[in-house]
């Protein structure tokens, strides 16, 4: 077994047990936006988007890790689960952005905010960090996509392989 | 060219010219804090700033040598951008530690986990583009 594998083999366990922690977190959130949104209160309406398409997106990635781990990473589910996460996570930082905002409005509509909870969000969000950590968390979802490509790829090099010999 | 190969190098072509832009970006960030909060402000924003930064440079990098088709480069720039982000992310959780409040520890141990999953995530990313270019050498030297 190559190092790249063993490596792989002992990372893959972790990433399953944080995506599985993140899809519960996600998950009873799911389950607050729903009641909150059956009782018509607002905040339901405004995070339920961004809820359901991180959510989409961890479950295909868990789905991914798991099949990976089981089977392989040359395993064909595993580059088209990867792709489904990449193209719903993408969606993830853009939709976070109107939802915070959103959120921001509402609870100063309402006077929940204090002075010290406030998030002043335009110059918190142009202070360099934040910044850069949106770009980071937009360009990871294009890795995967990219990564499905590549191995898809290598399977087919690999099946070219086996029918050779 | 199929949808795959498709997909795959407008994804890259995308992330290349993201990784700039948000590069520049963060440049004019930290000019326009600056100017807000001046020259006291600047090692704060800069350790703040830093993994970020770097893991897109990286990653622009590793975009880069996609599209040139220098394949053995792209592993080790996806693993220096895993490593910079899990610095970014473990570095500020250790420091509770030095104030050992079990309170601080516990939470700061479980916001570890979760913020940990691009650091860790992009080092098994490159150990799988390892795997894979292994794979596709192999097919290179059997032909």
């Amino acid at each position: 077994m190559t190092r790249s594998r063993r490596l792989l083999n002992a990372l893959l366990p972790l990433l399953i047990v944080a995506t599985v922690l993140i899809l519960t977190v996600l998950g009873v959130l799911l389950i607050g936006d729903l009641l909150v949104l059956s009782y018509g209160d607002w905040p339901g309406v405004l995070t339920l988007p961004w809820t359901v398409v991180t959510f989409a997106g961890y479950w295909f990635l868990t789905l991914a890790l798991v099949v990976a781990w089981r089977r392989g990473p040359l395993c064909s589910r595993v580059s088209s689960h990867l792709s489904r996460a990449g193209q719903w996570l993408f969606w993830s930082p853009l939709l976070l952005i109107p939802t915070v905002l959103g959120l921001d409005r509402l609870l100063t509509v309402r006077g929940w905010h204090t002075d010290s909870s406030q998030m002043h969000l335009p110059g918190e969000s142009f202070s360099p960090d934040v910044l850069l950590s949106m770009v980071v968390s937009v360009t990871l979802p294009l890795l995967l996509m990219a990564l499905s490509g590549w191995l898809d790829e290598g399977r087919a090099s690999l099946d070219r392989q086996r029918t050779t010999i | 060219m199929t949808l795959t190969p498709l997909l795959r190098t407008r994804a890259l072509t995308c992330l290349e010219r993201l990784c700039q832009l948000g590069l520049l970006l963060g440049t004019a960030a930290l000019i326009y804090g600056l100017t807000r909060r001046g020259w006291s402000a600047l090692p704060q924003m800069l350790l703040g700033s830093l993994p970020a930064a770097l893991a897109l440079l990286f990653l622009w990098r590793a975009a880069r040598a996609s599209r040139q088709g220098n394949l053995s480069v792209i592993p080790r720039e996806v693993a220096l951008a895993g490593v910079a982000l899990l610095a970014g992310q473990v570095v500020p959780a250790l420091l509770p530690l030095v104030t050992a409040d079990p309170l601080l520890l516990a939470s700061s141990a479980g916001l570890l986990v979760f913020s940990s999953l691009p650091g860790v995530g992009l080092l098994a990313f490159a150990a799988v583009l390892n795997v894979t270019f292994q794979v596709l050498r192999d097919e290179e030297l059997t032909v």
